[in-house]
């Protein structure tokens, strides 16, 4: 394997993107451009995985400097499983937005933004330098305002307008987390500001940055208290945005968490993450459930969802225990193909009742019982129901939860499982089950092209199984994966050199005893 | 710097779109602030290392809030833009009267 292939997963994307600006009129073009992207990005990032389960890490140094001079790429399996699910999810996406987007859209840029997106999205999963980090977040957030504003409805500009105005408060706050860290160690790389945060003598000034970060990161993870853009706006997005959103953006947000909380922020562990992180990943689960149950418009209520299941993940980074993020790694991977399953399911069938009201649809399933199926099945994967890959990812986090003792948070996540699985029965029964009588008969007469649209969340959906039912190797991954999170000293070794590594595991000794 | 983030969180508060920007603005400019600082101020040095000069100061906090200005400068633009069709889309650009306008749309809270 060559040393420039782990940059691929950024640079197909990006050079696809980019061959498309000139190419809007050509619709037929663009879509085969973008599928053949996608789906090259596709292989390149299961190769990169592969590669990385005998490897642990790749580190790639932009123009040959040396770290931590230059800039690094450092991608471990972590990155790359969320990677390959990333991937996934932009080529069911994409397939989606054939059928649905119209050529409208299409002439206006709406591939190439994608194509922005997943390679943003690719270069923040990638990157070993902390002000990179900061950097792929703003082009993320660039590329989501204009997917989310596209079309230009009233309600999309107005939530657009909350969104770019809540993100950039955070980035402000990211910022200033970063220049304190450069103010305090003089250093960007990631796995340099391990080593020097964990020499530093006095740390108390690290434990005050890692809550700008976590304010910061929160805000674009969707954590509690800081969600509340995010229902309203998936509610208004079209639906191919508002599912790749769902299952990368916010993952984003939460894998940031994860990499600076178990690599440089790890001296505090009694309240930063045993305390604070804890208790807002309990919130955060039980307050995103809440506010799904309340909701009657189905994209809402999924939006909801998303920020409990982020309740989830953070619980597994709370417990940092190899068993906790094993089960976190497991969920943010199952959710990453889930949610956008159960969004794009949610929009064929918007397209179908032409309404996203749940009080008015009824009776889908006598029209396109695959659909109806479908839903059902990705719902209860969501709630946790065997065989899906969710079963096997909150089984391990509640292993977790047990065997590290914090038998609170554990029985509230059993609990809030319990809330998934009524509201996803509840749309169930709103809108697929009974009568048939609440849909126009122009309505019914639209029903029956549905099937072009179902294909890409039903893939999902059966991918969402796959990896339930090959569980082992899952878990296999997951493991590696969350061992080295676990294991800080392993990730420097890769991007410094062994010597940095023993100054990393002497300094932590000092403390630790 | 602490003033300037006070004035932008305070203007982000207000109702008119225009003043939110503006606020945003301040408030980024209060991070450039802080970013410049986090290298330590060291006036008329030269930001690079020649042979024969022993005092310098450091060049990387000053890359940094250049790309950081581009991204700020790119994003307000942006949000001119957004806050400029919002308005023609609605015909308000206070976003109280935005709040009010969402009620009849379906959804209860």
């Amino acid at each position: 394997m060559s040393e420039h292939f782990v940059f691929l997963p950024l640079l197909i994307p990006f050079a696809a993107a980019v061959a498309l600006l000139p190419l809007a009129r050509r619709t037929r073009l663009q879509r085969v451009i973008a599928a053949s992207a996608v789906l090259l990005l596709l292989l390149v990032c299961a190769r990169l995985v592969v590669a990385l389960r005998s490897q642990g890490l790749i580190v790639y140094e932009m123009g040959g400097w040396p770290a931590p001079y230059g800039i690094v790429f450092a991608v471990d399996l972590f990155a790359a499983l969320l990677m390959l699910m990333g991937a996934i999810t932009a080529a069911a996406s994409l397939f989606f937005a054939f059928g649905s987007v119209g050529p409208q859209k299409e002439r206006y840029f709406f591939y190439p933004l994608l194509l922005f997106l997943v390679a943003a999205v690719n270069g923040a999963l990638m990157t070993g330098d902390i002000f990179n980090l900061y950097v792929f977040f703003e082009l993320i957030l660039i590329s989501s305002y204009l997917l989310f504003s596209h079309g230009g409805r009233a309600g999309q500009l107005k939530e657009s307008f909350k969104f770019v105005l809540l993100n950039m408060i955070s980035s402000a706050f990211l910022l200033v987390g970063i220049g304190g860290l450069y103010a305090l160690t003089g250093t960007l790389n990631m796995a340099d500001l391990a080593v020097k945060v964990a020499a530093l003598p006095d740390k108390r000034i690290a434990a005050a940055l890692a809550a700008v970060f976590m304010f910061s990161l929160g805000v674009k993870a969707a954590m509690v208290p800081l969600f509340f853009w995010l229902p309203r706006a998936y509610g208004e997005v079209a639906t191919p945005v508002a599912a790749l959103s769902a299952a990368v953006s916010t993952k984003v947000g939460v894998y940031a968490l994860y990499r600076v909380f178990t690599l440089i922020f790890i001296h505090h562990v009694e309240y930063t993450h045993k305390a604070v992180l804890m208790a807002l990943a309990v919130l955060t689960m039980v307050i995103g459930v809440l506010g799904a149950i309340a909701q009657m418009n189905v994209k809402r209520l999924l939006a909801f969802h998303i920020v409990s299941q982020i309740g989830y993940m953070l619980f597994g980074l709370a417990m940092l225990s190899v068993a906790g993020l094993a089960g976190g790694i497991m969920h943010i991977m199952f959710n990453m193909i889930i949610k956008p399953a159960l969004f794009l399911v949610a929009g064929a069938t918007e397209q179908v009742t032409g309404t996203a009201d749940l009080r008015k649809m009824s009776g889908v399933i006598h029209r396109a019982p695959a659909l109806a199926f479908t839903f059902l099945a990705g719902g209860l994967g969501l709630a946790g129901v065997p065989p899906m890959s969710g079963f096997i990812s909150k089984v391990t986090l509640f292993y977790a939860g047990f065997l590290g003792g914090h038998y609170l948070a554990t029985a509230v996540a059993v609990g809030v499982s319990f809330l998934t699985l009524f509201s996803m029965i509840k749309i169930f029964r709103m809108a697929y089950w009974g009568p048939q009588d609440g849909l126009p008969s122009k309505q019914l007469k639209a029903a029956r092209g549905h099937g072009l649209l179902l294909a890409p969340g039903a893939a999902l959906v059966a991918a969402g199984l796959v990896m339930g039912l090959g569980g082992s190797y899952l878990i296999d991954y997951a493991d590696a994966a969350a061992r080295w999170l676990m294991h800080p000293a392993w990730y420097v070794a890769g991007v410094l050199g062994e010597s940095s590594a023993q100054a990393l595991l002497a300094a932590l000794e000092v403390v630790a005893p | 710097m602490g003033v300037l983030f006070a004035v932008g969180l305070y203007m982000m508060m207000q109702k008119t779109m225009l003043r939110v920007v503006v606020g945003g603005n301040l408030l980024s400019y209060g991070t450039f602030l802080a970013l410049i600082l986090s290298g330590g101020l060291n006036k008329g040095m030269v930001p690079v290392l020649v042979e024969g000069v022993e005092e310098y100061v450091d060049p990387v906090p000053q890359a940094l809030i250049l790309t950081a200005i581009v991204i700020g400068f790119g994003m307000t633009a942006f949000q001119l833009a957004l806050a400029y069709r919002t308005y023609q889309e609605t015909g308000t650009d206070d976003l109280d009267e935005l709040r009010h306008e969402d009620e009849g749309n379906g959804a209860h809270e």
